[in-house]
């Protein structure tokens, strides 16, 4: 976390900057870039509820029926994930044994629960304790809750390929809503115990210039997304990708020049996928690609290409983490055309266009053009100025999280005595 | 002492988990079921299990090594090898365990690792073979409790056994025995040389059975305390090698010393223990009388049946430094019973006088004083007076010589050698060695012509100073006397040769 | 996590469960095939249909036989339906025979005989033997190879004794099944001791020439439909002579490997002279599978018409039709190992042309293009020669094979 105390010092300095409001706000922006750069993720759930599993899958690769190689993971696995240049996810995935889940609950408690970024918790769907993974999860909520309250959280009702497939919403259902009651009741359980969690929760000490937006203290919410996944399909590129999307620094600059790229050269959707996950980072759709029925189409396209990717691999007999394709071109007739590429470094993107030879040419010229506009997604570079309209728009929105990140920053202060 | 011995097993559900330990509570605190009823307050746990799990059980990396890890405040090492059998049959794919001990930090660890691996390598094979440690069913249920008997009496033979005996041999099923030992770490023995004389520490033929190494079983007969090594090896039929092998052997069990032959024309001279000695430092005066005094025979146990061979077990003339060694590492010696092994046991028995080696002293003991049953105790002052009066340049039959002429019957009363023996062992005298040097070839060896008298005498190769006499005499089977005559008989120019006493 | 859903959910299925990568596209597909198999299985009422139905006169028929459980219902749901392989654990065993229509390059059936009626002895039902086996193109016999398959060999050899004399002519094909759960080197022996006995049995009743092929097959990989391809090829008239076409088309633009391949149910129906290895095809097999997924999320839905005038318009000036080169499918993809590229050509609704290139070729893909062109169009005539002018003509197809 000494990162996060230098950035703020950085922010602090940032005002006194007389070389005018432009260098300022570059300063700004380069803060926030490198505040965001290490994100705490925890992931937690009973034991063999699939939790190493899907990690191997999205972040290193693993084919789904190789995962029932994996032992058990003893404590906490910890894992730097490279993800784009300028974001590192801090992956605490945590042994769900109930021994090291007392462990976490208390002699570990501040160290794990600390500077969270994010909580992934993981159930079961076959479990046959459903009482007792609640009352586990509670717990581990109320730990939270007390040592970050900022973290999002998200739940994975995981394992959804062992229910019969009609019986799946129905289940899930049922199980989202005992989830959603249960952390209602965590929270109740933390306002009761710890009332005095709320007046800390607003530290004299914090940047006071955000104040406004770090969240009211009366309200103690969580904000809750529940997903249903399984490993053998792209459900858990949905999840995951949701998890990310919200971690990824300059997302606003991002989607804004994805869709001015997409403009430019017509297209119906263009998709931008990390480099070794496959999972979306961005997306922009024209209004007639609005009209694809496929909702689920972009964890589609994860998955495809993620599965093509292990195709390759196979074949070639290189390793899987290695790059395996570069130029995907696909002309469906009159009907549509698509191309897959490498984009920057970390990125591949990939474009539907309509149907047309001289189109999809072109288009894939202006892609490789547009390829320095978003070279900043390989690493901590400030976006270059002739995007700084976009910058100051996304601008607003940036400080916005930093103020929230202000008072973590003090809570971490606060709990370290302890 | 081992403190504490555990069986820790990872579940796939529960996490890691103590399943038996011995002495109870140790590691987990048990849980209090019974103990309401039970009286005697358990002790608490050596150290929190919550802290260490994870070193108990680590991740994979670290498993199927041996490692130790003290408790956070040092008061305990924690040995342990972690177990990780892969196998798909396993939930979660892999089965670990661990057997491990808890020793005081100030303890030598080294010969409890022996135990450690001893028991991950006998219970991984017993658990690939027959399922022994999984086919109990883990979940707390009745089974459970059939289960956790046998480990849990299992670990407290083997800490028991341990620490009273130093070894067990536990059946655990038909086919697997546990057989451990307690092996001490003793640091490498010094070389055995042809001209050293061995001297018996414990009564060899009470510990020696067939069983034991023929070799050793050869040599062990030949030492008398008088004989050197090159003549035990001739005695005993085995060739030198073998022979100062087999004795490196003893020693580094420490069941015998290593002394100089004993030569009236030998020099000794005091070293600083000797003021111990003055001072009479322990009853060290009292001990020496005892020991050297010729017919000073108190008890009749084994000096009555001289001749026997019984060397005993007498450790008096242990060395002090060794002595204290033999205390620490409560030491047990190869294919000894434990019930004689007993250190404490062999410590106790009252210094037997004049039952050390009565056998070694036969041979040298002068015939005039033989047989003579006169129970004279030569007073305090006159041993320190003979002891004390070794010095450089003078030799035992001058020292002897001058004593008698003082008006000192030293023959009649003392046994000399055994006297000198004493001062050696004790630290009171050290032997001076004579060397003899040569200074032409000298020279010829620092002008790199080594061997400047091919064919010539076989004596030259000692003359470069590294040699004592004691190596002379031994290797060419020479008298003392026999080696001066010949150096005589040197071609060299007058002062070439000079013998050096150190 | 999945090893332990697998044991946990032992009661289901005792081995462990390789499983293919589920694409989303045979997901979908795989509810369709649950919507009509239920509407089929709720109109038949239980009884067994009439299996000689006037309107399957003149298709080749498959016919998959073997012991109950010993996978065949699996089989044809993952290649004819497109079921992911780990689904078939919910497939109740079949009660009645399974009829499928293939509508393909190629018009065949698929029956599937439920494991416990044996068509020759039963009391309860006569079969009309002719009316089934007159139009088999291949009786396609399951061993499980996870069972003891001597009750299984016994009654293959009894149909074969059976049939003979009658119908000498339909090719039987033996798939030694779920050697996904077997070592690989054991395979071949599993296949071999199949092979064995079956000889053995035969022997035993005279007949000396063993007249069929085995393959080892598991619906957990690529070899089901290797095997499938295997014996599809079998029914094919002048298979030669398509194979001498892509033969030619490999010389001709440099690819190291190319397929014909059935889109539909990937399985080929030829490919060129070169050996063949297994990561090849599942390569171009896995390509077709991308190009479906592809097409079917992006070109499924009917775009608008503002959209078309729009793109009609300036500054182009002409229908979609005519900017387009293909009229069907058309992918290239460049492997970075090498930079090989693979690329995938449709014939038609059913056929696709897959061909991995050699390393550098991609500059050159224009002239390849047309070379393909060139091929394409060969292929298209001759479909349209050896396509089976009326069903009443062609008595069997296999024989003219």
């Amino acid at each position: 976390m000494s990162d996060l105390e230098t950035t703020m010092g950085a922010a602090a300095g940032a005002p006194h900057d007389n070389s005018g409001g432009h260098a300022s706000a570059a300063a700004a922006a380069q803060a926030q870039l490198k505040k965001v750069k290490k994100q705490k993720v925890l992931l937690m759930g009973k034991s063999g509820s699939g939790k190493s599993s899907m990690r191997s899958i999205i972040f290193s690769n693993y084919l789904a029926r190789d995962t029932r190689r994996l032992g058990a993971t003893i404590d906490i696995d910890l894992s730097h994930v490279k993800f784009l240049g300028n974001l590192t996810l801090n992956l605490w995935d945590c042994g769900g044994q109930e021994a090291f889940m007392e462990n976490y609950l208390s002699q570990q408690r501040a160290h794990v629960f600390s500077n969270v970024g994010v909580l992934i918790y993981v159930f079961d769907i076959e479990s046959r304790d459903v009482d007792r993974d609640l009352a586990t999860y509670v717990n581990i909520l109320s730990a939270l809750v007390q040592y970050s309250r900022e973290a999002q959280v998200f739940v994975l009702i995981h394992k959804m390929d062992l229910i019969q497939p009609q019986m799946r919403e129905e289940v899930y259902n049922q199980r989202v809503s005992l989830v959603r009651k249960k952390t209602k009741e965590a929270v109740a359980i933390v306002r009761k115990q710890k009332p005095e969690l709320l007046q800390q929760q607003q530290p004299p000490g914090t940047p006071g210039s955000t104040g406004p937006l770090s969240p009211s203290s009366s309200e103690l919410d969580i904000d809750l997304q529940v997903f249903a996944t399984s490993i053998w399909d792209q459900s858990l590129y949905k999840a995951w990708a949701s998890i990310i999307h919200d971690l990824v620094p300059n997302l606003a600059v991002i989607e804004t020049q994805l869709a001015s790229l997409g403009v430019a050269i017509d297209a119906d959707e263009i998709l931008l996928f990390e480099r070794t996950s496959f999972l979306v980072v961005s997306k922009w759709t024209s209004r007639e690609g609005e009209n694809n029925p496929y909702g689920d189409r972009f964890e589609r396209m994860s998955n495809i290409l993620k599965s093509w990717k292990h195709t390759c691999s196979k074949f070639t007999g290189t390793p899987r983490n290695a790059e395996q394709f570069s130029d995907f071109e696909y002309k469906m007739g009159p009907s549509f055309s698509l191309f897959v590429m490498k984009f920057t470094t970390n990125t591949y993107i990939l474009v539907c266009i309509p149907p047309g030879e001289a189109r999809f040419n072109s288009a894939k010229l202006n892609v490789a053009a547009a390829r320095s506009w978003f070279k900043f997604l390989d690493g901590p570079v400030v976006p270059p100025s002739a995007s700084s309209q976009m910058l100051a728009g996304g601008g607003g929105g940036a400080m916005g999280s930093y103020g929230g990140y202000g008072g973590y920053g003090a809570e971490t202060g606060y709990g370290a005595p302890e | 002492m081992i403190q504490g011995i555990f069986y820790a097993r990872f579940f796939p559900q529960e996490g890691t988990k103590i399943v038996a330990q011995s002495p109870p509570g140790c590691i987990v605190p048990v849980p209090s079921s019974s103990s309401s009823s039970n009286t005697s307050v358990t002790k608490p746990p050596l150290f929190d299990f919550g802290v260490l799990s994870e070193y108990i059980i680590p991740r994979q990396a670290f498993c199927n090594r041996y490692i130790t890890v003290t408790d956070p405040e040092n008061k305990y090492f924690i040995l342990g090898y972690p177990v990780s059998i892969p196998d798909e049959k396993y939930d979660r794919n892999e089965f670990i365990f661990n057997f491990g001990l808890v020793v005081e930090a100030d303890v030598d660890q080294v010969p409890y690792e022996r135990v450690v691996r001893r028991l991950a390598v006998t219970f991984s094979e017993m658990e690939k073979q027959s399922g022994y440690l999984s086919q109990s069913s883990p979940s707390p249920s009745d089974e459970y409790d059939h289960f956790r008997r046998p480990i849990e009496s299992l670990l407290e033979i083997i800490k028991e056994d341990l620490n009273n005996y130093g070894e067990c041999m536990i059946p655990v099923d038909e086919a697997n025995t546990i057989n451990m030992k307690l092996f001490p770490h003793h640091p490498v023995p010094p070389e055995v040389k042809g001209w050293h004389v061995p001297v018996a520490k414990m009564k060899f033929s009470e510990i020696v059975d067939p069983t034991w190494d023929l070799t050793l079983q050869k040599v062990i007969a030949q030492i008398d305390g008088v004989s050197d090594v090159r003549r035990i090896a001739y005695q005993a039929d085995v060739s030198l090698e073998l022979t100062q092998l087999a004795l490196r052997h003893l020693l580094y069990y420490d069941t015998i010393l290593l002394l100089d032959m004993f030569f009236f024309g030998a020099c000794y001279a005091p070293r600083p223990g000797i003021h111990d000695f003055v001072a009479n430092l322990g009853g060290m005066v009292d001990e020496c009388a005892n020991y050297v005094c010729i017919g000073n025979s108190l008890s009749t146990s084994s000096s009555s049946t001289p001749g026997e061979g019984s060397n005993s077990t007498n450790p008096t003339p242990d060395s002090p430094p060794m002595a204290r060694r033999r205390d620490s590492s409560s030491s047990h010696l190869t294919g000894a019973s434990a019930t004689s092994l007993s250190p404490n046991a062999a410590r106790r028995l009252p210094p037997g006088p004049g039952s050390l080696s009565p056998n070694l002293t036969r041979p040298l003991q002068p015939p005039s004083v033989t047989g003579n049953g006169s129970s004279y105790r030569v007073s305090n002052y006159m041993l320190i007076k003979l002891l004390t009066t070794f010095c450089v340049g003078k030799t035992v039959s001058e020292w002897l010589k001058g004593h008698l002429d003082s008006g000192f019957d030293v023959l009649r009363y003392i046994d000399v050698r055994r006297l000198v023996q004493f001062g050696v062992i004790k630290g009171c005298l050290y032997r001076v060695h004579k060397y003899i040097v040569s200074k032409q070839y000298l020279a010829a060896l620092a002008t790199g012509q080594a061997r400047p008298s091919a064919g010539g005498d076989p004596l030259q190769k000692y003359t470069d100073g590294l040699h004592t006499f004691d190596q002379i005499i031994t290797e060419q089977n020479l008298t003392e006397s026999e080696i001066m005559e010949k150096l005589k008989g040197f071609k060299a120019p007058a002062g070439d040769l000079t013998v050096l006493y150190r | 996590m999945s090893a332990d859903s697998s044991t946990e959910t032992g009661s289901r299925s005792s081995r462990p469960l390789p499983v293919r990568f589920l694409t989303p596209a045979s997901l979908n597909l795989h509810r369709v095939f649950e919507q009509n198999e239920q509407r089929v299985q709720k109109r038949s009422g239980g009884k067994i249909p009439d299996p000689t139905r006037p309107a399957t006169k003149g298709k080749p028929r498959l016919l998959l036989m073997g012991q109950r459980r010993s996978g065949k219902s699996s089989i044809s749901s993952v290649v004819f339906h497109k079921l992911p392989p780990n689904e078939t654990l919910f497939l109740e065993s079949t009660a009645r025979i399974q009829k499928d229509s293939l509508n393909s390059f190629m018009e065949f059936q698929v029956w599937d005989f439920p494991g416990q009626i044996d068509i020759f002895e039963n009391p309860a039902y006569s079969f009309d033997l002719d009316a089934i086996f007159s139009e088999v193109g291949a009786l396609i016999w399951v061993v499980d190879s996870q069972d003891d398959f001597s009750e299984a060999t016994h009654r293959l050899s009894m149909v074969v004794l059976n049939l003979r004399r009658d119908y000498p002519h339909i090719n039987i094909e033996v798939f030694v099944h779920k050697v996904d759960a077997l070592a690989e080197d054991y395979r071949q022996d599993i296949v071999r001791d199949v092979r064995m006995q079956i000889a053995d049995e035969l022997g035993d009743n005279g007949v000396e020439e063993l007249n069929m092929r085995f393959h080892a097959t598991s619906i957990y990989d690529h070899s089901i439909f290797q095997a499938f391809s295997k014996v599809i090829q079998q029914l094919i008239p002048r298979l030669g002579q398509l194979e001498a076409m892509l033969t030619n088309l490999c010389r001709s633009c440099r690819f190291e490997k190319a397929y014909l391949f059935d889109v539909n149910t990937k399985i080929y129906i030829a490919t060129d002279s070169t050996p063949e290895d297994m990561a090849s095809y599942e390569i171009c097999s896995d390509y077709v599978d991308v190009i479906i997924d592809f097409t079917e999320v992006y070109g499924s839905w009917p775009r608008s018409q503002q959209w078309r005038e729009r793109l009609e318009g300036e500054p182009w000036m002409q229908p979609l039709e005519n900017q387009v080169a293909c009229e069907w499918a058309e992918s290239t993809m460049v492997l970075s190992d090498a930079q090989r590229p693979v690329m995938l050509r449709e014939v038609d609704r059913f056929l696709a042309i897959v061909a991995i290139m050699k390393e550098g070729s991609y500059d050159k893909m224009p002239q390849i293009n047309m070379n393909v062109d060139v091929a394409v169009k060969g292929l298209t005539e001759f479909f349209e020669i050896t396509k089976p002018k009326d069903s009443q003509e062609v008595v069997n197809p296999v024989l003219q094979g």
